[in-house]
Order: structure tokens, then C-alpha cells, then sequence
């Protein structure tokens, strides 16, 4: 970690950001697809983002890889990845990702287990994992976020739930609320 | 079917099955999540009478326990999507998206506009759980 004190040199600024790579990170939100309220067209591509710093209206970031809605989202510092949700017409098992540091359009990252919708997702640095689902399902699986690739079983919810929408996370403790049951 | 008020935590570097943190004030579904390095925000969703919820509560990441009411949002609003840094959570509540401090208990202020007022899903790549 550098020392924040006094008035940095080009040098030691660019010293301290190969020490500390996140150190002049910018965060951002990014929304992915869904549907119009209402619940018609559950096959937005829309990929958009804000400054979580800086105020101000959504801006285009690019595009999934196909439109679809009722996903569970989750992100490190240089990847953010969807995985599941309804393309229109049926249930789907894909997850997408982008850096979310460089606009443009998703890749496919890998598949989840089954296909399914209404997940929730949570990481810390290196591990995502996505929760629960239709039915509903107590399924919890993980991946590597760093390393594109399928998902892999982590364990059960204390039951079956769906349309939690989204966990929390510190570096060590992710958190999943609510639901249906 | 029912709506639940139950609240599970996992280690996320251990796989194994979660466990119970404690309770959400109320049964919700469709909420919106996100974290500061310490504390875990909860907004809106369904309650059990199927109506949308302003409610913003929040939980201590390190603490079993049940939420405790942080303030509200501009417009009860279901499905969202949140997203947060250290120090600030955003909220999408219908064309709004609100923004709150995380340490410091309060209702959400006006942060920018959503394109569309979608029902979506998001993330942020500044949350509590990186460094």
C-alpha cells in the first residue's frame, strides 16, 4: 500500500499505482438487459454504467451477448459477469462478461450447471457465485471469475429460493436475502 | 410460495452450505443489494402482500443479526439493480437511480437518470468485497 503523504512526483505516482494497481481505479455500475416495466420485452441487450463517484444519468457501455432478463449479477474489480436468466423465449444457463473498466460488448464466459433464471450473485476478488433460482432451487455454484469456464457445485441455501435479485459481499462474507420460498 | 424474510451467509472462499445470518425486518423478495467493506445495504422488493417497498435496511457484513432500518428510497421499486464503492450505494428505484453514504444513515438522494426504468440486473466492480 503507498504512503498517501504529501505532494507525489510523476515518478512516485507512477510508483505507487504498480504498487497498489487498484489505487487510482475508477468504480462503476453497470445494469445489464432486463425488461421494461410492466414486464414486456424481456430481451433488452443493453449493457449501461455510471461513476459511482461522479453524479449523473446512465451512459452506453455496449451490448450483451443476447438480450435476456431475471439474472443474478456479480463483479471484481476487473470482470463482471451474468449468468442464467429468460431470453424471451426460455430459460437460458449462459454467463456473459465484460471488464467493466473498458466499455464494449459481453463474452461468454461459460455455462452455469442448468439453465435457469431468477438467481442472485455475489464475489469477493477471486471467486463469484450464483444462488438460488426458479422453482425454486437451493443450488449455490462458483467460478473463478478470473478464469472463463463452467461453474462449479459450492453447496445448498438453507432452502430453496428465488428472485433474491442480488447478494453482498465483503472480501470474505457473501450475504443472500430473502426471496421466495 | 411464499415471501421470505430469511437472510443466509456463505464463506466465500470455503465451498459448503450457507448458513443463517438472521432476518430481513421484513419478508421481501426482489430486492436490491451492495456492500461497503462492512456493512451490507438491502433496498426495496416485494413485500408479503405483494406490494413495492422504499425500504432501505442494513446489516453488519461481520455481525449475525437481523437488518435495521437505514432509511428509504424516492420510490418503492422491486426487481432493481445496486452497485457501490467503499463509501457510497446506489440504488435503481423506477427512472431513478438514488445514491446513499453507506456509514451514514439516510434516505436516498437523486444520483442520475436510468435510460429506461428497466427491471434489470447489475454489479460494481468497487463493492466491499475487493481491494
Amino acid at each position: 500500500m503507498p504512503n498517501y503523504n504529501g505532494v507525489w512526483s510523476l515518478s512516485t505516482h507512477y510508483q505507487n499505482k504498480t504498487d497498489w494497481p487498484n489505487f487510482d481505479r475508477v468504480s462503476r455500475m453497470l445494469r445489464f438487459g432486463g425488461r421494461l416495466t410492466g414486464g414486456s420485452g424481456n430481451d433488452i441487450v443493453d449493457i449501461r454504467f455510471v461513476t459511482i463517484s461522479t453524479l449523473g444519468n446512465e451512459a452506453d457501455f455496449g451490448d450483451m451477448t443476447g438480450g435476456r432478463s431475471h439474472f443474478g449479477a456479480l463483479s471484481n474489480l476487473t470482470r463482471t459477469v451474468v449468468g442464467g436468466g429468460y431470453d424471451g423465449s426460455a430459460f437460458t444457463n449462459v454467463m456473459d462478461y465484460v471488464n467493466p473498466n473498458s466499455a464494449g460488448n459481453s463474452t461468454d464466459f461459460g455455462d452455469l450447471v442448468s439453465a435457469r433464471g431468477l438467481t442472485a450473485g455475489l464475489a469477493n476478488n477471486t471467486r463469484g457465485v450464483f444462488a438460488g433460482g426458479g422453482g425454486p432451487v437451493d443450488v449455490m455454484e462458483y467460478i473463478t471469475i478470473g478464469s472463463t469456464g463452467n461453474t462449479t457445485d459450492f453447496g445448498n441455501l438453507t432452502q430453496g429460493r428465488e428472485i433474491m435479485n442480488s447478494g453482498a459481499s465483503s472480501t470474505t462474507r457473501g450475504i443472500f436475502f430473502g426471496g421466495n420460498v | 410460495m411464499g415471501v421470505e424474510n430469511t437472510v443466509d451467509y456463505i464463506t466465500i472462499g470455503s465451498t459448503g452450505n450457507a448458513s443463517d445470518f438472521g432476518d430481513l425486518t421484513a419478508a421481501k423478495t426482489g430486492t436490491a443489494a451492495c456492500a461497503s467493506t462492512t456493512r451490507a445495504l438491502v433496498s426495496g422488493g416485494y413485500n408479503a402482500s405483494s406490494a413495492e417497498v422504499n425500504v432501505i435496511e442494513y446489516f453488519t457484513i461481520a455481525t449475525l443479526g437481523n437488518g435495521t432500518d437505514f432509511g428509504d428510497l424516492l420510490s418503492a421499486h422491486s426487481d432493481g439493480y445496486a452497485g457501490s464503492n467503499k463509501t457510497r450505494a446506489l440504488f435503481q428505484a423506477d427512472a431513478v437511480i438514488n445514491f446513499v453514504t453507506i456509514a451514514t444513515l439516510g434516505n436516498g438522494t437523486d444520483f442520475g437518470d436510468c435510460e429506461d426504468g428497466t427491471k434489470s440486473a447489475g454489479a460494481s466492480n468497487g463493492h466491499g468485497g475487493l481491494t
